[in-house]
């Protein structure tokens, strides 16, 4: 295991308990942490970019207390936070030379050439005199993931990077993201479940500041295989379906599509269907029982 | 529109309800007011502030009110600008605009609403004003004497003179600017340059020429009030309502105007909602076309998505990073537009400030030497490094925060010490950048107005070694108090409050120099002679005082700087406590030792070396004095001072003083006196007294420096006595309060109340100010005895109860290369080692009041019949030599024809340091201050330059006769035989150089001067003859009436009057002359016609108020034209209570008519009267100004209204 978080907790002034008791293991490779808003991710994440300290509890990457040698971390890390800007009338490369140069590149000559071998990885180059603050959203998320490549990372945490993407740049940043070599330990918190099962070795769910289940993604769709089921229904009749067998509901051609969870539902008229992650997702976070 | 406008100002103020800052503005306001009344209202023991008050103007009064009204609406600026700025801007900084904007709301209505519920919580935040002036009005314990009875219409116009024009004139303005930039910062400049309006308005210098402008261009109208009410009498301000009149009217109404404007201009702007960059849409365009090519390169690249670099943490790479840290934030400030614009502004102001260097004395410019040109740049400019620093450091610190890079940025492997001290250092250069545009526009100064002896070694000691040190540490304050609250808003604030507490501190009696941050960094005088003298040496200790004070807070900065998404403060204490690692701790320690063993040397030097004494305690010493020694001593007969020979040596390069006095007292009473009372000037161990008869010490009051001695034979009358005194004293260390500059390294110059002692009951030393006296319990102090008191006609004014006339020798002595000087004739002088003696006597009788001098001197000599004139001056201080030189020739001749011989045989003129701006005549020696005289630019060709040179030297000069001939005894009045007749004298030399036109811009200056200062007079304003050393009337006033009277009588007939007054009184002993012996015999020697008008001048307060009223102008066949005239004449009478009583006008009055090219076709007397005279007048040509009294010799209370141009 490369990150190991120990039981941690955090309480806020205004009494949130945005962490509370989370206990996990990461290891090297792409680890998606999935959760709705307001789950807690943003704070767990920001406790392991050492932007803030736990109430209790410690976390360590390879060993070294980060929250005890924050700058430790800090020289093996790369950050790109839920939310950011950036400094006005900047252009990207100027951005990310500044940058570089206070992650520790200081040689002129192996920063320039950093800076544009980033640039061109992230697809910036033509765009590289322009400031970042004019980019459009999937733009500025490339740039965001070029900082955060800077000087070898050991540890890389995206928060939310996808969110508001449009299809096209989402894939774009998957494939940047899969690019990454194995041995690096990326931590990815979204609450798109495509991400995840896309990108990611490993996961866990986490809502209300608790981890609910930590798994591979296969193993996940192990465990509920043979268990989901759908049932079709027009739209303006009502359904008397088990509230606490509802999966998700969405709608295909004007009717409603119920997917449910069960042993065996083909008295409700439902077809057992082929599970997917989304469904462990919203079977995990809506605590279904079989 | 109407309901939209209805449901946004319901909203804007709905929603202010909720917020606190609106409830902590008004608190603040009702205090700040409040406590000013309270301060001037003496309800704090021992502070005399007032705010530009008179003393005998209630703080209630109409014009008080409206006064302090006026100031705070001042700083309202500050709580204007944000609520209206953001009416505008909220939907914009909260992303709320699109949604706002999306509704079908009308526009105009929408934005108007806004506008309208900004004014009202503006309205109600300043309502406080009143409440807050009216509460402390009301308290208890306030001084009554200095309140009147409240009345509720003086607290009200206010408001619609002042405060709501200005929330409505400000407001628009905000609300323009940012319904134009959609940004609050833009909105906060905006707000700093209409409070630059202000200081452009006084800074448009003080010439009277420019009044109007000056009036007009102030937005805050304030500049406008106090020119409507400029000439107001005490009587007048304590019972006229400051209404909307003349100047102040047209003020408002032309920045109401203005305010509409600004207001169509903001509702025209609202209407567009901000457009989306065209750019943007290119751009992506951009990006799609490169994208294939891309794709490829970046499939290439990817196989190595994270490149080897080398990545370098070595504390070499982390100092390069700090340098480059500190210079990319001092680039990203100093680039930034706003910064630019406060700039220029300052640099503007500063160049408009430095068309007159040095503020203009009678117009007249001087010449930019580094320090004035420093000193006016540096002074004009530190309003705006003081903005720029305030804001800039709240940028600085929450740049990051703002862009919201922060979380990027906090995450990097950047040691904490690097980014919070790289901002810090930035700070320091935006700093020594705007100071070094101080200096360079201080350089371009000097060589615009032709000046090339640069000094830049000057500019960079005063600029950088003391200026830029006391700003460094001031900054270090500012960052610790943003850092610690966190709250940017709340950061500034509170550095505000920390300014005005520092202040209020000083004022109120805490002035230790050890506790006051950043204090005794400053004050130091440059001075072409004595360069920065003994000034360095308590600055360069205060710096490393406060350096260490700066070191201290920058760890707390340190400490607490906060980093991440947590900043809970008590998350921060405890990072602030893991921080605090053992090498910092050590720091600290070490830190501390420094700092404690700096101070500890500081108050060695202030309290142990030197004496520290408050304020307030020297209140206390001088009420102490007054009730300890007045009831024994004020009235006891004692001996007379009749011989002083002073063996003086100073030792310029110590800064010391070595002497040794030999007084000669005589018993002039009719019974013994058996005791002295001895006042020493320093210390008692300083000094030694050895009397040639025993005596013994009865009194030995070492908190007043004060012995009483009683002879053990009391003192026969017609007896001596002979007092040997020495003194062995200097400068030692560095003071807390002012530095002393009497015994400097090159230009020592005192006199002999400040180094000898004096004796008897000294007057001088109680308590003088009344309000003070009050608090103490005390009764008012007259300023001089009565003019009937016949006891204080035993001596003179100048010299006090021990002495008059002396006989007068001495020897001084100082090091080799100078020259030292006294009163006297040089009998010899003689080189003994490295000291060099100069021995002065004095041929004839002198009064007791003499100085010494000494310097490196040049010497100009020249002679008038068989008196010596010789100038000692500084070297490079040769301008004015020559106009000196001359006004003494003229000046000797002029005085010996018409008032008596001259009574020396040489005539001295001796150049000191600018420590302090005046020239004194001592018998045959004048001391002059470099700052006067001597570096005047006089430009020959100006109409407007009028040589002051001139006119101080034969000013001076003319003390010859006026107070070292005829010497007035010590009542009421006294002045005006010294000071008043000194100025006429000048005058009619003046008039004989320059011509009697050239007069009326003398005569305007000082008709101006009295009446400005009539209005803040202290007690009450008294006629001419009963002056007590008012300034504003034995001068100026008395140059005005001593013209005047001129003109009506005639020069030849004045001046036999005056000769016949000298005559009788020259030389006099006790009981000695008064001003009603002067005005008798003026009224015995001239035409009994004279009496009226010579009472009307010098024995009541007249002032005219004439008027033109209708004044037309006929072209007659002939080609000449015939102007008619219809001229309301007025005259009133001050009564004893200040009130004005109309008395009969009759008098002659000149008229002067110009042509259209200025040239003066015909002067003329015409007789006016109280009430309508009509006048006509046929001149050749056409006219262009008709002008009544041109001259200006009648004190007119409106001179405006006395010209008319066509």
């Amino acid at each position: 295991m490369s990150l190991v978080i120990g039981d941690i907790s955090k309480t806020y002034p205004n009494g949130v308990h945005a962490l509370q008791n989370i206990q996990l293991e990461i290891p090297p490779g792409m680890f998606g942490l999935l959760g709705p808003n307001g789950a807690g991710k943003s704070s767990l994440m920001r406790t392991i970019a050492t932007l803030q300290d736990a109430d209790t509890g410690t976390i360590s990457f390879h060993g070294l207390d980060i929250q005890k040698d924050k700058t430790g971390l800090r020289r093996q890390l790369g950050y790109l936070p839920q939310e950011f800007d950036v400094y006005p009338k900047t252009s990207a490369e100027d951005l990310l030379d500044y940058l570089a140069e206070l992650k520790g590149v200081s040689d002129r000559k192996a920063r320039k050439e950093l800076v544009d071998h980033l640039l061109a990885v992230t697809n910036l180059t033509s765009m590289r005199k322009k400031a970042v603050a004019t980019y459009s959203g999937g733009m500025k998320q490339r740039f965001g993931i070029a900082q955060a490549l800077i000087g070898q990372p050991k540890l890389i945490i995206v928060d939310e990077p996808t969110a508001g993407l449009d299809p096209e740049e989402r894939v774009r940043f998957h494939n940047l993201l899969a690019d990454i070599k194995e041995d690096v330990t990326v931590i990815l918190s979204t609450h798109i479940v495509s991400d995840v099962s896309d990108l990611c070795q490993n996961f866990a769910i986490i809502n209300h500041g608790k981890v609910l289940v930590r798994a591979t993604p296969k193993e996940a769709i192990e465990r509920i295989r043979g268990k989901v089921w759908e049932k079709r229904i027009e739209r303006n009749l009502s359904n008397n379906l088990p509230a606490d067998q509802i999966i998700s509901m969405h709608l295909s051609m004007g009717d409603q599509v119920v997917r449910l969870f069960g042993e065996d539902l083909a008295f409700l008229g439902a077809e057992p269907v082929l599970p997917t992650l989304e469904d462990f997702y919203f079977i995990t976070i809506k605590g279904l029982k079989v | 529109m109407m309901a939209t406008l209805w449901s946004n100002l319901r909203f804007e103020l709905t929603s202010r309800k909720r917020f606190l800052s609106p409830y902590i503005y008004w608190l603040v306001l009702t205090l700040l007011v409040f406590l000013m009344v309270l301060a001037t209202g003496g309800a704090f023991k021992g502070t005399t502030i007032n705010f530009g008050l008179g003393q005998k103007v209630f703080i209630n009064s109409p014009y008080a009110i409206n006064l302090y009204s006026a100031l705070i609406s001042l700083f309202g600026i500050l709580i204007i600008s944000p609520i209206f700025g953001q009416a505008v801007c909220k939907d914009y900084e909260a992303k709320f605009d699109q949604i706002v904007l999306a509704t079908p709301a009308h526009r105009t209505g929408f934005y108007l609403g806004r506008f309208l519920g900004a004014t009202i919580v503006c309205i109600l935040i300043f309502s406080g004003l009143a409440l807050g002036q009216y509460l402390a009005a009301a308290l208890p314990f306030v001084q009554r004497s200095l309140f009147t009875a409240p009345r509720l219409s003086a607290y009200l116009v206010p408001y619609f003179s002042v405060l709501i024009p200005n929330i409505i004139i400000f407001g628009s303005v905000a609300f323009a600017v940012g319904s134009i930039t959609k940004k609050m910062s833009a909105v906060y400049i905006a707000g700093i340059l209409c409070f630059m309006g202000y200081l452009f308005g006084i800074g448009l210098s003080s010439d009277i020429e420019r009044k109007v402008l000056r009036a007009l261009i102030d937005p805050f109208g304030l500049n406008a009030m106090m020119s409507l009410t400029e000439y107001w009498s005490v009587a007048e301000m304590n019972s006229r309502l400051v209404n909307l009149k003349g100047i102040f009217l047209w003020n408002r109404v032309l920045w109401l105007t203005v305010s509409l404007g600004f207001l169509a201009l903001a509702l025209t702007f609202v209407q567009r909602a901000p457009k989306p960059s065209k750019k943007k849409k290119s751009e992506k365009a951009t990006d799609e076309a490169g994208d294939e090519v891309e794709k490829k390169k970046a499939q290439g690249a990817a196989s190595n998505l994270l490149p080897n670099v080398p990545l370098d943490f070595s504390g070499a790479a982390r100092f390069r990073l700090f340098v480059k840290q500190t210079l990319f934030e001092a680039k990203s400030s100093l680039k930034n537009i706003y910064f630019i614009c406060l700039t220029l502004a300052g640099v503007i102001y500063m160049f408009a400030l430095n068309g007159q260097v040095g503020g203009k004395i009678f117009g007249t410019e001087t010449y930019p030497t580094t320090y004035k040109v420093l000193e006016l740049s540096s002074g004009s400019f530190s309003i705006f490094l003081l903005i720029i620093m305030t804001f800039y450091t709240g940028e600085l610190l929450w740049r990051e925060r703002q862009s919201r890079t922060d979380q990027i940025l906090d995450a990097m492997p950047v040691p904490l010490w690097l980014n919070s001290m790289a901002k810090f250092a930035a700070m320091q250069i935006i700093i020594a950048s705007l100071l070094l545009i101080v200096g360079l526009c201080g350089v371009i100064i000097q060589l615009a107005h032709g000046y090339t002896r640069l000094e830049l070694d000057q500019v960079f000691t005063t600029l950088y070694s003391i200026q830029f040190v006391s700003f460094l540490i001031l900054s270090a304050m500012m960052f610790t108090i943003h850092t610690l609250v966190n709250n940017k808003y709340i950061g500034h604030g509170l550095f505000v409050l920390y300014t005005i507490v520092m202040i209020y501190l000083g004022n109120a009696g805490f002035d230790h120099v050890l506790y006051r941050y950043g204090s005794g960094l400053g004050g130091a005088r440059y001075s072409d002679m004595n360069g920065y003298g003994p000034f360095l040496l308590k600055i360069r200790n205060m710096q490393l005082y406060w350096l260490f004070g700066a070191a201290l807070l920058l760890t707390l900065v340190y400490l607490f700087w906060v980093r991440g998404t947590d900043n809970a403060w008590s998350r921060r204490c405890a990072e602030a406590r893991k921080r605090l690692t053992r090498p910092l701790q050590i720091f600290v320690a070490l830190v501390l030792v420094g700092f404690i063993a700096q101070g500890s040397h500081i108050y060695y030097n202030t309290n142990i070396v030197n004496e520290y004494k408050t304020e307030k305690q020297g209140e206390k010493d001088r009420l102490a004095y007054e009730q300890t020694y007045k009831a024994k001593y004020d009235q006891k007969p004692q001996l007379k001072l009749a011989k002083v020979k002073a063996a003086v040596d100073i030792f310029p390069s110590r800064l010391w003083l070595k002497s040794k006095v030999e007084f000669t007292f005589d018993n002039k009473n009719s019974g013994p006196v058996d005791e002295i009372l001895v006042n020493l000037p320093v210390k008692k161990k300083f000094v030694n007294l050895e009397f040639d008869r025993p005596t013994e010490i009865v009194v030995d009051d070492e908190r007043m420096d004060l012995q009483i001695l009683r002879f053990k034979t009391p003192v026969a009358p017609g007896e001596q006595v002979h007092l040997v005194y020495s003194i062995d004293y200097g400068y030692e260390g560095f003071r807390n309060d002012s530095t002393p500059t009497a015994i400097a390294a090159n230009g020592t110059f005192f006199n002999n109340q400040s180094y000898f002692p004096s004796f008897g009951y000294q007057d001088g030393a109680e308590l003088g100010s009344d309000k003070l006296r009050e608090q103490y319990g005390l009764k008012p102090k007259l300023r001089m005895p009565p003019i009937t008191d016949e006891a204080a006609k035993q001596v003179t004014y100048v010299t006090g109860l021990d002495a008059d006339w002396i006989d007068f020798e001495t020897t001084v002595s100082t090091d080799n290369g100078q020259v030292a000087i006294a009163p006297g004739y040089l009998q010899k002088d003689w080189v003994d080692g490295d000291r060099h003696y100069f021995q002065y006597a004095m041929d004839q009788k002198i009064l007791n009041f003499y100085s010494f001098m000494s310097a490196k001197y040049e010497v100009k000599r020249d002679s008038w019949n068989d008196v010596k004139i010789e100038v000692y001056y500084q070297k490079g201080h040769e301008y004015n030599l020559d106009t000196m030189i001359d006004a003494v020739k003229q000046g000797l001749a002029y005085y010996s024809e018409n008032f008596g011989p001259y009574q020396h045989r040489q005539f001295r003129i001796l150049e000191f340091p600018r420590y302090a701006t005046f020239a004194q005549s001592f018998p045959n020696t004048i001391p002059y201050s470099e700052a006067i005289g001597f570096i005047a630019k006089v430009d020959p060709k100006d109409e407007e330059d009028l040589d002051y040179p001139f006119y101080v030297t034969a000013h001076e000069l003319a003390h010859q006769w006026w107070a070292h001939q005829v010497i007035g005894a010590n009542v009421q009045g006294a002045t005006m035989l010294s000071e008043s007749l000194a100025q006429y004298s000048a005058l009619m030399v003046m008039e004989k150089k320059y011509g009697r036109a050239k007069m009326s811009r003398f005569l305007k200056h000082e008709m101006n001067e009295y009446l400005q200062s009539r209005s803040s007079e202290d007690k009450k304003e008294l006629p001419l003859y009963l002056n007590e050393n008012q300034q504003y009337l034995h001068y100026a006033k008395g140059s005005v009436v001593m013209f005047a009277l001129k003109e009506v009588v005639g020069e030849k007939a004045l001046n036999h009057a005056i000769r016949v007054f000298a005559d009788k009184v020259r030389y006099q002993n006790a009981p000695f002359t008064t001003a009603t012996e002067f005005v008798a015999t003026l009224k015995a020697d001239l035409d009994p016609k004279f009496h009226d008008v010579i009472d009307d001048l010098l024995t009541r307060i007249t002032l005219c108020d004439n008027r033109i009223q209708e004044h037309s102008v006929k072209a007659e066949a002939d080609g000449t034209y015939t102007i008619d005239l219809d001229i309301l004449g007025k005259k009133v009478y001050i009564d004893d209570k200040g009130d004005e009583n109309e008395a009969p006008l009759a008098r002659d009055f000149e008229f002067t008519v110009k042509d259209e090219e200025g040239k003066v076709m015909l002067t003329q007397n015409y007789p006016i009267k109280t009430g309508q005279n009509h006048l006509t007048i046929k001149v050749p040509k056409k006219p262009k100004v008709l002008w009544l009294d041109e001259l200006g010799i009648w004190i007119d209370k409106n001179r405006d209204d006395n010209k008319i141009t066509l």
